[in-house]
């Protein structure tokens, strides 16, 4: 392997990485605050890929910047912990954070023409993330960009290297930002939306790829997306996030099989399905989830998801329920789980 | 042939090809479409799947007339499109209406909702300024949007909304055909259910024909009464969408429906166990 290898780092039985109580709060044009994320716990484990499931507004990109520290100004109030190899994120120096940026941590966003450069080549994009990491020479530097790329392309690699973003597909390019995230050998990659771009040819290929990166190189995923479907056979966990909360959380397949929060079986059944229905004369309705999700700038004093919610309660409208454990590693906050009790 | 009903739009041998000029290189030629050909009856909805790149968009250029075609022809009532000079396409065009996949790059943020779905009809001179305001105060009752947001700004909306403006502002000019280019492709799962209601709603009662162009085959199937698989510039395969979804002749449609995400067990999902 050289000295360009990416070797898989130790597995550990401490979580790689743990989040713990995080709420992160905009501060709104209106003055006041917004808050974002509210309470955020759980954790990753070494080799691990966890799935968050959320739609727009629901916190789940709010999550992976601030998993990075990396929130924007106005993001005004920041509370909780994001530990990370022994070290708290949330109150390392720059310093500390850029060494970890890229490296330990990466990072992939939806739109790969947006992340990379249009007028320089692969390689040296490839070869740009390592030099700003590591004080290795320039061969050396060579050398390890053109193994990342072959982790994602295989053979076709070295034509690659030399191309331009505009010569490449959208799933091309998404790969060169998946060789730029492994570049440094990362522990845990975060990856926001990072095939929503593509077509569900493409969809698939890059998911596979996730796949087989995650055993070749015991590499820990935490997979962001609005698509629960994206999430089966990829997730080994899966945390539903709805209004900046964790409102369901367990084992990816159970999840997906038996949902037990209102939200999320909702959710699932409003998906069309190709094997089973097909149009009919008069058309049936999709159950959809009537209503839209909270302005979060307004707070409410019950469930968030209670004006939508198909088996609300009395209670619902006057408290919040928290996160109850419902069954071996699954959690849920509802309350027909507390009055079941 | 005398039993079944003239349709609406209908597309024969249409080709369109791009010149490509590379700098140092002599110039080519891409064909994005070859002799695509397709019916589509009235008040039916016909989806177009395929990959990226295999030409859908090119084709519902064509047809809205924003493109104009190589050779073939596009029949429109009694019109050919390709051929139409453009002081009678003109007349045409308030008939054929697009709504595209982004509403939040399709609509001025800047505007409000009245304005936006008024400026079809400010812009062919339809009706006085308060039967403007009458007609696009219907409108949004028909996409169920509340009249006290008629004066709220684009950006102001939520994403699904936005899709429900983009589509008032389509049928302000009471369009027969709606091409929808992924209309529901960058909204949210819980939001995509609602907007691909609304449209099944909209087809009812308006009477609409829908060209809806997708690679969300599962979404294709539930609104379409066919489907197209085009690959390459070319239609592969089409059909009624139970029959080609059940029984997919061509090597793309069948690549197409092994890579639709889609959940192992293809069980339906069960229903909520009452606590």
């Amino acid at each position: 392997m050289g000295t360009g290898g990416i070797l898989p780092h130790a597995r550990s039985m401490a979580p790689l990485l743990e989040v713990q109580n995080l709420r992160v709060a905009y501060a709104s044009a209106r003055g006041g605050l917004t808050p974002a994320l509210t309470g955020v716990n759980f954790e990753i484990s070494a080799g691990e890929i966890v799935g968050i499931l959320g739609e727009s507004g629901s916190g789940k990109s709010t999550l992976a910047v601030a998993l990075l520290n990396l929130l924007p100004p106005n993001a005004v109030s920041q509370s909780g912990a994001v530990l990370f190899e022994n070290k708290d994120l949330l109150r390392a120096t720059p310093r500390e954070l850029q060494s970890l940026r890229g490296s330990r941590l990466s990072l992939i966003f939806q739109e790969p023409s947006l992340a990379l450069h249009p007028t320089l080549r692969m390689q040296q994009q490839v070869t740009d993330v390592i030099a700003a990491h590591t004080s290795l020479s320039r061969e050396a530097r060579r050398e390890k960009a053109m193994y990342a790329l072959e982790k994602v392309f295989g053979p076709d690699a070295p034509r690659v290297a030399r191309s331009y973003p505009h010569e490449l597909s959208g799933g091309q390019r998404q790969r060169v930002l998946l060789a730029q995230a492994l570049a440094c050998n990362p522990a845990l990659l975060i990856a926001d939306e990072p095939t929503a771009s593509l077509d569900p040819t493409t969809q698939r290929e890059i998911l596979q790829l996730f796949r087989q990166i995650r055993a070749q190189l015991n590499l820990s995923i935490l997979f962001i997306t609005h698509n629960p479907l994206l999430l089966d056979a990829l997730a080994d966990r899966i945390l539903v996030l709805y209004a900046g909360r964790v409102i369901e959380s367990g084992p990816a397949a159970q999840i997906l099989a038996s949902p037990q929060h209102p939200y999320t079986a909702a959710l699932l059944q409003s998906l069309p399905s190709a094997s089973a229905a097909t149009r009919t004369n008069p058309a049936r309705h999709l159950p959809a989830i009537p209503g839209e999700p909270p302005d979060l700038s307004q707070p409410a004093s019950g469930c968030r998801f209670e004006p939508r919610c198909s088996f609300k309660m009395p209670v619902c409208t006057t408290a919040e329920p928290g996160l109850l454990s419902i069954g071996q590693s699954r959690s849920a906050s509802c309350f027909k789980f507390s009055a079941a009790r | 042939m005398a039993t079944t009903p003239q349709p609406l739009l209908r597309v024969e041998n249409l080709t369109k090809r791009y010149s490509i000029r590379k700098p140092f290189a002599a110039k080519s030629e891409l064909t994005a479409l070859q002799n695509v050909s397709l019916a589509l009856p009235a008040k039916s909805t016909l989806a177009l799947v395929g990959e990226s790149g295999s030409g859908k968009s090119t084709l519902a250029l064509c047809i809205a007339c924003l493109e104009r075609p190589t050779s073939g022809s596009i029949f429109f009532h009694q019109h050919d499109l390709a051929t139409l000079p453009e002081n009678q396409l003109r007349q045409i065009r308030p008939q054929i209406q697009l709504v595209f996949q982004d509403p939040a790059r399709s609509l001025n943020p800047r505007w409000s909702a009245l304005d936006l779905i008024a400026e079809p009809l400010v812009i062919q001179n339809w009706l006085s300024a308060s039967a403007r305001e009458k007609k696009a105060f219907q409108l949004l009752d028909l996409v169920a949007l509340p009249r006290n947001s008629a004066h709220k700004l684009a950006e102001q909306f939520s994403g699904g909304q936005k899709q429900r403006l983009a589509l008032a502002r389509a049928l302000a000019l009471a369009p027969q055909l709606l091409l929808l280019d992924e209309a529901l492709s960058a909204l949210d799962c819980s939001i995509q259910a609602q907007i691909a209601n609304l449209l099944l709603d909209l087809q009812s009662q308006l009477g609409l024909t829908y060209l809806f162009i997708t690679h969300d085959l599962a979404m294709a199937a539930y609104l379409s009464h066919q489907i197209a698989v085009m690959r390459l510039g070319q239609i592969v395969e089409s059909g009624p969408a139970a029959q080609l979804l059940q029984a997919p002749q061509h090597e793309a449609t069948r690549a197409l429906l092994a890579a639709a995400p889609r959940f192992a067990s293809t069980s339906p999902i069960p229903a909520l166990v009452d606590a």
